[in-house]
């Protein structure tokens, strides 16, 4: 359980970053860039400063302006949102490698970084804010203008536009909030789980929330279900890979797949009836018809 | 009340890619006053609405609104002023709530950033309630029916306080007897100081509602006449520039225009008076049985016979089983019973089973079932005759025959620009409609049968009757020709008999001079006039509004 809720954080808190893009219609396909630069400059950020916290924060502004990349293509330049997404997830494979050399000189990990502080049960806050997260965000969906105006415009933006809604700047600003979320849960991989940033960060994990978004129905407390699903099904992996020893490593593939196989089946098998925001992924043309 | 227009256009000008879609047009509304506007398709009718509202950002000329000129291009703007837009396509978000769907964008708001539920959803059922309008507040949008949005769209611009109301082609998709609620409530908003801009293709329709009358041609304002100075004959002629006799008749019989004489339609009856010449029925249906497209039955043992050389009208209110019909004679839709074209059953298994038999589809929805936008004129012609000469030459595609039989198409069907490389998307809607007129009735073999559904909706006075002749050149080669219609007069135009159908049963048919009382009581599944139950025209009304 306790593995569960450590390992939890940077899943859950990008498949909410995918949430709230989706549901403003942009396909955040760049969830997996965005983490990680988030991770790198977190871990970058901390050591500098020496402040973890400050790190955290260096993550999300790191993982908004990835964001505001995906944004400016998408939304200004209405390209597909798609190869976007993709072209990101590129940009940072190699960009944060480069910088990782450059500053730290090192290809594999960077150096350690100050720890969260941890309370008595052993969890550091980032453990707390996600489990926060996909309440207050489902509380701003059904509650208030903002979310009702989210959800219009991830639907029929025309119909918003002609009632006034900024449908642009309002996809801008989800776009840029799924960034900070996403860059948090990198920083959460680097900063709150290893203690250092690893070249190999987020490993794919941008990816299974993106699979926890569909799987949760684009909602943020089925996404954070499954995304906690997912964290368990890894943590699992975890401890049998530790109980298996050398003789079975083959087997680890079969565990490492696991989270995704079960996606598929549930898909598959239709048990997750769902349909994504109408407009998700359709760039908007304001003088478009 | 002040002297100024609640709404005034002035010189108002907007280019598309360099070309004037409208071009110079003034035009204004006063309080309380209703306004129509009408004009072929490519008109420029809906470019105004979208410049009255600030969607648009006119290139000349200004809006202004009760005297204050608008900010262009400022869709806030427009409606803080009072003006109110109700698009022929809704502008409604299908999953969100009736009363999200009004509120959005101007929520009651508490603690400055939460949705005031309970106060949003009193303010929209008196809104609603104030006009007459039945709207559920609860309801999802995608749950309701046209009828029913439209209701919603026209709540969401009155709780919103517009004054000026513009309707785009509100009675397209409705019912005749929903669009009679339609212009009751018009006249009431009217009568409440409002202004109303009704646009329509349908001159009676207008001259019903409408106190002047403002007609647009190729994006320039023709003339602007008050109802009383005005004649259906002389709206037509300002429409279409000019008027060809026949086209003239033509439109008349459509119900474009107020019927003057009904000679015309009872020859054309005696013309084709059913069973006379053609002994056998080309098309036999036994007990149909099938299901919508929620698992609900949609047809309950419907039998029908249809004879060559005929066509029929089927007509009923929207979601009694006619698209389903209609999805079950193209072999779109699995069905049970027995259906016979020319006594052999097995052909509605599938569409390719029924096209190779003989039957052709003009769809309701052109976009989704009939053309392929992005591809081109010609392209789109060879669709499902694709592999077939003259379209192909064994497993290549015959260029050069492809493009002799296009352009010998799209000159018989009048298709403009007659270009068999422009692309379908690029076409106006009343010659998207001629193409798949052109495809489905002259593009192969003769068909034996063609079901026709809402073939002219949305369409201009000219493609109406272009679509209207093809129909009945396809009758006089010997087809069996069904036509589905919301439009009794379109179906008057053309049928020698109209057939009802409700709730997927045939409850009755009649001849194509009953009058709208007749049709409509059959329509309600109501016995015909003069039996007892029958007490008034409104005691229908709470039947009108059938579950979809």
């Amino acid at each position: 359980m306790n593995a569960i809720l450590d390992f939890a954080p940077p899943l859950l808190l990008a498949a909410l970053g995918g949430v709230l893009s989706e549901r403003a219609g942009v396909v955040n396909i760049g969830l997996e860039g965005m983490m990680r630069f988030g991770a790198f400059f977190a871990a970058a950020g901390s050591i500098w400063t020496g402040s973890p916290l400050i790190g955290l924060l260096c993550g999300a502004l790191a993982g908004a302006a990835a964001a505001g990349v995906h944004a400016l293509l998408c939304l200004r330049y209405r390209a597909d949102q798609v190869v976007s997404g993709i072209a990101l997830n590129l940009v940072a494979l190699g960009l944060i490698t480069f910088l990782l050399e450059a500053f730290f000189g090192s290809s594999g990990v960077s150096p350690p970084v100050p720890a969260l502080p941890r309370d008595r049960f052993g969890h550091n806050g980032l453990v707390y804010f996600s489990l926060a997260a996909p309440l207050v965000l489902h509380f701003i969906f059904s509650r208030t203008a903002f979310g009702l105006r989210i959800r219009a415009v991830g639907e029929h933006p025309h119909a918003a536009a002609t009632l006034g809604v900024r449908v642009l700047r309002l996809r801008a600003i989800c776009v840029l909030g799924s960034g900070a979320l996403a860059g948090l849960g990198g920083a959460g991989l680097s900063v709150g789980i290893l203690g250092q940033f690893d070249s190999r960060m987020p490993a794919g994990q941008g990816f299974m929330a993106l699979a926890a978004v569909v799987f949760g129905k684009w909602t943020p407390l089925g996404a954070a279900g499954a995304a906690l699903f997912f964290a368990a099904a890894d943590a699992l992996q975890r401890q049998l890979s530790f109980s298996l020893h050398a003789a079975d490593m083959r087997l680890e593939g079969v565990f490492l797949a696991l989270p995704y196989a079960l996606t598929l089946l549930v898909l598959a098998l239709g048990l997750g009836r769902t349909r994504a925001p109408a407009a998700d992924g359709i760039p908007y043309e304001p003088e478009g018809r | 009340m002040s002297a100024a227009p609640a709404l005034e256009l002035r010189g108002i000008v907007k280019r598309f890619a360099g070309v004037a879609a409208v071009d110079g047009v003034s035009l204004s509304v006063n309080p309380g006053e209703v306004l129509a506007l009408v004009g072929e398709n490519g008109a420029g009718k809906s470019t105004m609405i979208s410049v009255a509202c600030g969607l648009y950002r006119a290139d000349e000329g200004e809006v202004r609104a009760f005297g204050a000129a608008l900010p262009p291009g400022d869709p806030r703007a427009a409606i803080e002023a009072g003006v109110g837009v109700v698009y022929q396509h809704f502008m409604l978000v299908g999953p969100l709530t009736v009363w999200e769907n009004v509120v959005l964008g101007r929520e009651p708001l508490r603690f400055g950033i939460v949705v005031d539920r309970e106060r949003a959803r009193r303010e929209v059922a008196e809104a609603a309630q104030r006009f007459g309008l039945t709207v559920d507040v609860d309801a999802r949008i995608e749950s309701l029916g046209v009828g029913a949005q439209q209701r919603v769209e026209i709540v969401k611009q009155l709780w919103r306080g517009a004054r000026v109301l513009i309707l785009d082609e509100p009675t397209a998709v409705l019912s005749p007897r929903e669009a009679d609620e339609l212009t009751q409530t018009v006249r009431a908003l009217a009568k409440d100081g409002r202004s109303v801009v009704f646009i329509s293709h349908k001159l009676r329709e207008v001259l019903a509602v409408a106190d002047r009358v403002a007609v647009l041609r190729r994006g320039k304002l023709v003339q602007t006449v008050a109802r009383a100075q005005t004649s259906a004959q002389q709206l037509a002629e300002a429409v279409m520039g000019t008027v060809l006799p026949a086209l003239a008749r033509e439109a008349t019989a459509a119900g474009l225009l107020p019927a003057q004489e009904s000679l015309d339609l009872e020859e054309a009856a005696a013309k084709t008076a059913p069973g006379a010449t053609y002994p056998a029925p080309r098309l036999v249906a036994r007990d149909l049985c099938c299901e919508g497209s929620r698992g609900r039955p949609a047809l309950r043992g419907l039998s029908l016979a249809i004879f060559a050389g005929e066509i029929v009208g089927l007509a009923g209110v929207d979601g009694n089983g006619q698209s389903e019909l209609a999805e079950v004679l193209t072999g779109l839709r699995a069905f049970q019973g027995t259906l016979e074209l020319d006594g052999r059953e097995g052909w509605a298994r599938s569409p390719g089973a029924a096209r190779a038999a003989g039957v052709v589809h003009l769809p309701e929805d052109r976009h989704r079932r009939a053309l392929c936008l992005p591809l081109n004129v010609e392209e789109n012609l060879s669709l499902g005759r694709q592999g077939d000469p003259p379209y192909a030459h064994g497993a290549l595609i015959d260029r050069a025959g492809r493009r002799k039989k296009a352009l010998e198409l799209v000159h018989a069907f009048d298709v403009r620009p007659p270009d068999p490389l422009a692309r379908a998307g690029s076409l106006s809607g009343g010659n998207q409609q001629k193409l798949v007129a052109a495809r489905e009735l002259a593009g192969g073999a003769p068909p034996l049968l063609v079901v026709a559904v809402q073939p002219t909706r949305g369409l201009d006075l000219g493609a109406a009757a272009k679509v209207h002749d093809a129909l009945r050149t396809a009758r006089d080669a010997g087809a069996a020709v069904i036509v589905l219609s919301l439009d009794l007069d379109e179906l008057r135009a053309l049928a020698s008999r109209i057939v009802v159908l409700y709730d997927g049963r045939v409850t009755g048919e009649a001849p194509p001079t009953a009058s709208d009382d007749a049709l409509g009581r059959l329509m309600l599944g109501q016995p015909p006039a003069g039996t007892p139950m029958a007490s008034k025209p409104a005691g229908m009304q709470p039947r009108a509004e059938l579950p979809e």
